[in-house]
């Protein structure tokens, strides 16, 4: 029996595939990374499965790739080393949901939107929801490091995992948070040190994800929408900073921020004769949720402090994009403004708020030095910091390998101009060999847990995974 | 070079693997699932619209392809479109399904049950390779009845004539009771549907412009398939032909006909929306306004009409795997199984018989001749 028959051993044959034809599409995510190519396909059931493939892949040092949804644009589950891919879309259980304890527990392929059907009926929600949601798994979430509705309220998806089951490298199974001492989850913390942490944003290097703990939220009972807009970026910067501090976010679901050209493009597109004194330079759109007299009155205090900040209402803006963006069918892929056009290399970063200018200098200086593409920056405000997108539109027929290196450039900028790599995968992986301790440290984790480097090569930085270089086209 | 891939090169190069076409769920649109084949056939990528994509796109850069896997795959979808309409992007992943389709002809790849399925098109006229003569059994008995209101040339397409035929039957029994002279066409033919979904789109041309042509005359024609009526939306003819069920509300809004539910059944109903008209809103509006019109209540579905998954009748699925068409047929009665079943696709009403024969699923015809009284 060789290496890749005996991985599979103890896996139901109707779950293993080894043609190409459905190999094909585990290649690759949304990314503009190079796909990858598996030479097995297995769709686990439970997480004992998936230990017998860890073990007997530990023993041959195949790489192992975990794959959800592959919504993600950084492409951290492509197969860069070849090996085997776990799609774990099979095990799409909700295990659990208990109100009293606040907490609901699922099986890593279920996707938001099944969640949120179950949810719904009993006036809950969970923290954050990817605009992705009908597609997206929580297992991809957890392992990428998703944002989105939410992240205003917040912050990240990571903030919101009480405590998770994971298969270790060695096939070992453990839990983490109270779970690990109780078998139950209600605390993320405790015992010693935070481990949930050690395996959110980890791109499937240090573990594969079998289970996940969510703290559960009343559903908003209220919801309504306002945008600001602003001279520039400084005064928004400030205002966003303001809002921030004050913990004015604690009833706003979602938040995000637009650069003028984006501003003049979306209302010119829906209202083409609307001719303001001034165009904004800068808009902020909110998304409220909650009881309504608490959002109501959070509305006034932000208005006053909108005010304060230079910043005058911009209801054009929300009635011509923004309420329908956070709204409608139309735009119920978050990513299909993006993708409209052609397909984007997305670079996800983190920033401290007042680095926003900073930002959209780094984007503006990318249109200049990289007129090959065009490229477009979004903002999402967060309860604390901001995400800042970065977009490159690309042909992928003739561009491809242009864009990688395009957007290898586009990372390095942007790490000069304080922004920190979010959603790594393999998009960052070499900017974040850069942050020297950290990186060692997570290498040092790394070796000790998994030895053979099976997991995952390629992500992080951490492995080597080996790239097509030219994907798809026959040498 | 590969004709028919190259031409959907947009597509190809820039869908973005983002999996709507796959499975998707959103409660607040009626979304519960994308693709019939994935749900009850196999749950792999590869029988989905990304999977066709990525297909196309290999086969289109020259990567060696696995021909006969290709042909499996592509040949199980039912070619619903609901991929399409989810697509965030305005992709359309059916449509390279049907272009594998064609380029698999070209290469002789085609499983042995699609190719019988042409055969028997191209034969006999129909999929099923039932004699041609057998086709017009449907037509009354007498034509002697009076027309004072006129003559009508009814077209009932495969699955009324010779899938479900007591549909044709009831369509002209309604006809006639509503003072009108039904011919038929002598020796009606396919008009191509079924050879378009297996991807002979040239073969299916041929065969609704020689329909198109023997049909033209001042006698207005009435449809009942579906896929027909999608065959000649495809073709170039003006008057377009009527569908019955919209035909029948005419004749109901004008007082031709009197129906009213029989007293012994029950007044509730639900509608099965065909995947073939999903993006047609005329048409889930116009059966359920003649079941309200005839006094039945309508259930509300579980699923919104351009979200519904396919029974399982369309495409080659039923040919391809026949067992998965029986599940497909199975989870949409499911949704609906407390009452009678009207669709106004006849194909899936002879699909849910033939998988089903106790289903209580009828066509629009054959639904008020057994549960109304005509001309009460």
């Amino acid at each position: 029996m060789n290496a890749l028959e005996d991985i599979c051993a103890e896996i139901d044959p109707a779950r293993v595939f080894r043609n190409q034809l459905d190999l094909l599409t585990y290649q690759r995510d949304c990314s503009v990374v190079a796909p990858g190519a598996a030479t097995l396909l297995v769709r686990p059931t439970s997480s004992a499965e998936i230990s017998s493939v860890l073990t007997r892949a530990q023993a041959s040092g195949t790489p192992v790739y975990a794959r959800g949804a592959g919504t993600m644009y950084a492409g951290g589950v492509n197969p860069a080393a070849g090996g085997v891919v776990l799609d774990l879309s099979a095990m799409d259980r909700i295990l659990e949901i208990d109100p009293a304890r606040g907490v609901v527990v699922v099986e890593p392929g279920v996707r938001f939107g099944s969640l949120s059907q179950a949810l719904k009926p009993l006036g809950l929600t969970v923290g954050i929801i990817p605009s992705t949601a009908p597609t997206a798994t929580v297992g991809g979430a957890a392992s990428a490091h998703a944002l989105g509705t939410g992240s205003a309220r917040h912050q990240s998806f990571a903030d919101e995992v009480v405590g998770l089951q994971v298969v270790l490298p060695d096939g070992r199974v453990i839990e983490t948070g109270s779970a690990a001492a109780h078998g139950k989850h209600f605390h993320r913390f405790g015992m010693g040190p935070d481990l949930t942490g050690l395996f959110l944003g980890g791109d499937g290097t240090l573990g594969v994800i079998t289970a996940i703990a969510l703290w559960l939220h009343p559903l908003p009972e209220f919801r309504t929408t306002a945008c600001y807009g602003f001279p520039d970026a400084h005064t928004a910067a400030g205002f966003i900073a303001a809002l921030q501090s004050r913990e004015l976010t604690r009833n706003v679901w979602y938040a995000s921020g637009y650069e003028a050209g984006t501003i003049k493009g979306r209302v010119l597109a829906a209202q083409p004769d609307y001719a303001p004194d001034t165009w904004p330079g800068f808009c902020v759109g909110l998304d409220f949720g909650g009881e309504e007299p608490l959002v109501q009155h959070d509305m006034s205090l932000i208005a006053n402090l909108g005010a304060a900040h230079g910043a005058i209402p911009f209801p054009i803006f929300d009635e011509v994009y923004f309420r329908h963006l956070r709204n409608e069918e139309i735009y119920w892929y978050g990513y299909a403004g993006y993708f409209s056009r052609s397909r984007c290399a997305i670079l996800m970063s983190s920033l401290a708020t007042p680095d926003l200018p900073r930002f959209l200098d780094s984007v503006q200086a990318l249109r200049e030095t990289e007129p090959a593409f065009l490229w477009g920056g979004a903002v999402v405000i967060c309860r604390r910091g901001l995400h800042g997108g970065v977009l490159a539109f690309y042909d992928e027929d003739t561009q491809w390998p242009e864009a990688q290196a395009a957007t290898a450039r586009a990372a390095a900028r942007l790490v000069e101009a304080g922004c920190t790599p979010y959603k790594t995968g393999k998009i960052w992986a070499g900017e974040l060999q850069g942050f020297t301790a950290y990186h060692q440290t997570l290498t040092q984790l790394k070796h000790s847990l998994d030895p053979q480097g099976i997991l995952s090569p390629g992500n992080l930085g951490l492995t080597p995974g080996r790239e097509m270089s030219r994907p798809g086209r026959k040498a | 070079m590969r004709p028919h891939l190259a031409a959907l090169h947009k597509d190809l190069y820039h869908c973005a693997d983002c999996n709507y076409c796959v499975d998707a769920v959103w409660e607040e649109v009626g979304l519960s699932h994308v693709c019939a084949t994935v749900q009850s056939h196999s749950p792999l990528v590869s029988f989905s619209g990304r999977g066709y994509l990525a297909a196309a796109r290999a086969w289109h850069e020259d990567q060696a392809i696995d021909l006969p896997t290709l042909a499996e795959r592509v040949f199980t979808c039912s070619t619903c479109g609901h991929c399409e309409t989810v697509c965030p992007i305005g992709l359309r992943p059916a449509q390279a399904a049907l272009a594998l389709r064609a380029e698999l002809w070209s290469e002789d790849a085609v499983p042995t049950a699609t190719r019988s399925l042409a055969d028997n098109i191209l034969r006999e006229g129909n999929p099923w390779g039932l004699p041609r003569s057998a086709r017009n059994e449907w037509v009354p008995d007498s034509s002697e009845t009076p027309a004072p209101r006129g003559e009508l040339l009814y077209l009932p397409g495969c699955a009324a004539a010779l899938g479900h035929s007591e549909e044709a039957r009831a369509a002209a029994t309604l006809m006639r009771a509503a003072g009108y002279a039904v011919h038929a066409l002598k020796g009606d033919g396919c008009c191509g549907a079924p050879l378009h979904e297996l991807g002979r789109a040239e073969e299916a041309a041929r065969l609704i412009t020689t329909l198109a042509r023997r049909t033209s005359g001042n006698m207005p024609v009435i449809l009942s398939g579906m896929e027909c009526a999608g065959s000649w939306a495809r073709h170039e003819t003006a008057p377009r032909p009527v569908q019955f069920m919209d035909w029948l509300l005419e004749r109901l809004g004008e007082g031709a006909l009197s129906l009213a539910p029989n007293p012994s059944v029950g007044r509730e109903v639900a509608v099965h929306d065909s995947c073939q008209s999903r993006n047609s809103p005329s048409h889930h509006a116009a059966l359920r306004a003649l079941c309200e019109e005839l006094g039945f209540t309508v259930l509300a579905s579980a699923r919104a009409p351009r979200h519904v998954l396919c029974c399982g009748a369309a495409g080659g699925m039923p040919a391809m795997a026949p067992q998965s068409a029986g599940r497909m047929a199975e989870a949409r009665r499911a949704e609906m199984s407390q009452v009678p079943l009207i669709s106004a696709d006849i194909r899936c009403v002879a699909h849910h018989r033939q998988s089903a024969p106790e289903a209580r699923v009828y066509g629009p015809a054959e639904f008020i001749l057994t549960h109304c009284t005509l001309n009460a």
